[in-house]
């Protein structure tokens, strides 16, 4: 693996060569970033920076780290004419926000293109597949995935070996009663914030996919009249979810959680599992114990639905280039080095984040992860495609409804009605 | 005629810049509203008064303006009738009112970033001030309370916004008090006024201009409530919290998701505009007086 590394870095290295002649009058490149400035995705983008510059000489790249809300930011800045060449953000809101907006660089034509660093295969072989696809707007693709987390059940291995559960199931049934046994052991089952409700959906989004297929979701977004809310599909996965607050498999006390109130509980060995994305031993890692293991399974199948366990859901962060940009050549440089295998094994090694590059080896603590990516036969955008189609509905309607079913504030027949009536109000005021 | 025209020339550059960027951004809040605009680019559709009607049907508008008219009546209520209390207590001659009231003014200084978390940790269900003290104090039943459960937490977050702005009104109505000659109560101690009578009689008649004043401070500051209920949400902002300025904001600018739609935003912000306007107006008149100088 290190052998195969430093050929790669060479390969950047004579690549950077045969660039200098773009910039010799001295070229600054000014990227916006999603990364807060203390975070380890920041200091791994610092050292990335570092590199290409030294490989690169004429060439200047000055970071703003702006954090999460990174294309509101960047949106406000182009209004007052700031001059910003490259910025990154979430995949779905990228493609719903700058790339709808038609104010991002389109990357096509550089699919087919060598691989940067002398690696084998082409630009878009780097990826994983259907990644790019997923990141397009109308088969043009206006953004460069490199950060890539999977929604999976996140466990403590610690906790699962005190409570004598050897390995968690992929299947609904099997899934509980192996809670069941770590509940009757002393300690919580699964960890929920209360007021996160892009990750309490997950559990919905999940158990609506295992039972009634991938396609449902957008399915019943895009009837107008709302009765596709009402197929007993529906009603089942709501049941299913708040089964495991019946049963205590959630402590009841998660209502009242505020992040990160209920994953604390995981590295306090308190709690075995959480359904979440791949960042979360990173977030946790400064608070756990040095020798804690982590694990984790795909979302359980439901038996008799019409999902599949190899259908996973991700987020992604992607990197794009602003049209307005005046250093279009030195732009695509630095993003094809971001994107190049030894930059993303650097991301997976220090920053312990998953990448979108498919030949990297991710950390221990996500490989399982990386796993479930691999054997996945289908990847889902967030909230199955709604959040970048109709993303006033995914977080007005969908995401708000759905955490006061998933807390306790509404019935399941509450639920449905309402998403019928609300679905009806969405497509009433679009018109 | 020089003198005018002196005048004119001195106000001509505040006029200017308090025309600049406030009047024609607000005009323009209103042009725009009459746009399906996403804010990038200069693609605008317009759409007249759709907006509007929209406004009309739309379950999340209802449920921001509930929450904002909560704040400003319950919240306002609770905020000045402690205001006045602690008002009460710090006029009538105790020991240590000047440190008394800067520490009730202390929350106005602190970030309210830094005291959205910390109220998360006082109301945090399992190790939060609250409920340990409250075990402590014997009420364990009232202890098993989560205060930021979803039935709960806009009136958490309405308690701690209490605690936050009653130190910033005390300090308005005592600066108000101060100015009250003390020779009116001494007077009224030697005919044996209550405290209350004194209060009633006295301060409330004589600090008239200045709680109409901090009345419609507190309007304005209640009607386009963002930061700290938007600080108290933290990473997503629970729908329970939403208010006008926090919806603005989310269809606007769509915090993570790529919501855009900045007309139909500057339609919530001209419909807070106008609420603002016509409440100052009739608490205005409400609280007209004649001048009483002392």
């Amino acid at each position: 693996m290190q052998k195969t590394l430093l050929a790669l870095g060479l390969g950047t290295a004579l690549s950077a060569l045969s660039f200098g002649a773009m910039a010799q009058d001295g070229v600054n490149l000014v990227y916006w970033s999603l990364w807060n400035e203390p975070e380890p995705g920041a200091n791994v983008m610092k050292s990335l920076i570092a590199d290409f510059e030294a490989a690169h000489p004429g060439v200047t790249i000055t970071p703003v780290w702006n954090g999460r809300q990174n294309q509101t930011t960047v949106r406000n800045a182009l209004a007052g004419g700031t001059q910003i060449d490259i910025m990154d953000s979430d995949m779905d809101g990228l493609k719903g926000g700058l790339a709808a907006a038609g104010a991002l660089l389109p990357w096509d034509a550089e699919l087919a293109a060598p691989a940067p660093g002398g690696e084998a295969g082409t630009f878009g072989d780097l990826f994983y597949p259907h990644l790019l696809d997923m990141a397009s707007n109308d088969g043009t693709l206006y953004q460069i995935p490199y950060m890539l987390y999977a929604y999976n059940i996140f466990y403590s291995q610690g906790a699962l070996e005190k409570a004598g559960v050897s390995a968690l199931p992929e299947d609904w049934d099997g899934f509980v009663a192996a809670l069941e046994q770590v509940k009757a052991s002393g300690l919580n089952g699964i960890a929920v914030e209360s007021d996160i409700a892009f990750y309490n959906i997950k559990w919905f989004n999940y158990l609506i996919e295992r039972v009634a297929g991938p396609d449902f979701l957008m399915r019943a977004t895009e009837d107008k009249t709302g009765e596709t809310w009402r197929d007993p599909a529906v009603l089942k996965a709501v049941e299913l979810e708040l089964d495991l607050w019946a049963r205590g498999l959630i402590p009841a006390e998660s209502r009242g959680y505020q992040w990160p109130a209920g994953q604390q509980t995981i590295a306090f060995d308190e709690t075995a599992v959480e359904l979440v994305g791949s960042w979360l031993p990173v977030e946790l890692a400064d608070t756990v114990e040095d020798d804690f293991k982590w694990g984790a399974i795909r979302f359980p199948s439901v038996e008799g639905g019409l999902g599949d366990v190899n259908h996973v859901e991700i987020n992604s962060h992607s990197m794009a280039i602003l049209a307005s940009s005046t250093h279009e050549a030195e732009a695509r440089e630095f993003i094809k080095f971001i994107a190049s295998t030894p930059s993303q094994q650097r991301y997976a090694t220090d920053a312990k984040i998953g990448v979108a590059n498919r030949n990297v080896e991710w950390a221990p603590e996500v490989a399982a992860a990386r796993k479930s990516l691999d054997e996945a036969t289908l990847i889902l955008s967030e909230n199955h495609g709604i959040k970048a189609k109709y993303p006033d509905y995914s977080t007005n309607v969908y995401e708000a409804l759905h955490n006061q079913v998933f807390l306790g504030s509404i019935t399941p027949a509450e639920f449905v009605d309402q998403m019928v009536a609300r679905t009806k109000e969405f497509w009433a005021n679009r018109s | 005629m020089i003198r005018k025209r002196l005048i004119v020339l001195f106000l001509a550059p505040a006029s200017l810049i308090y025309g600049g960027l406030f009047l024609v951004p607000t005009l323009s809040t209103f042009y725009f509203s009459l746009f399906s605009w996403s804010g990038f680019g200069e693609q605008m559709t317009f759409i007249g008064l759709d907006n509007y009607t929209r406004l009309f049907n739309d379950t999340v508008f209802w449920l921001s303006l509930r929450n904002t008219l909560a704040i400003l009546f319950v919240g306002g209520f609770f905020v000045f009738g402690l205001a006045f209390l602690y008002t009460v207590l710090l006029t009538s001659g105790i020991w240590g009112k000047k440190f008394f009231r800067l520490v009730f003014f202390l929350p106005n200084v602190v970030s309210v970033v830094a005291l959205a978390g910390m109220w998360a940790y006082i109301y945090n269900p399992r190790s939060g001030l609250l409920n340990t003290t409250l075990s402590a104090v014997g009420l364990t039943d009232v202890a098993k309370t989560l205060w930021t459960s979803p039935d709960n937490i806009f009136w958490a977050m309405l308690a701690a916004l209490v605690w936050v702005f009653t130190g910033f009104f005390l300090i308005l109505l005592m600066a108000g008090v101060d100015k009250i000659p003390t020779d009116a109560y001494e007077a009224a101690d030697l005919e044996g006024a209550s405290l209350w009578q004194k209060f009633w009689f006295i301060t409330v008649p004589m600090l008239w201009d200045v709680m109409a004043i901090s009345f419609v401070i507190w309007m304005i500051n209640a009607i386009k409530m963002f930061e700290f209920p938007y600080a108290f949400g933290f990473l997503q902002v629970p729908q329970q919290l939403y208010t006008l300025g926090i919806y603005l904001y989310i269809m606007g600018f769509g915090q993570r998701d790529p919501i855009y739609q900045l007309g139909y935003a500057t339609a919530i912000g001209v419909v807070m505009l106008v609420i603002t306007f016509v409440l100052i107006v009739v608490v205005r008149r409400l609280l007209r007086r004649e001048q009483l100088e002392f």
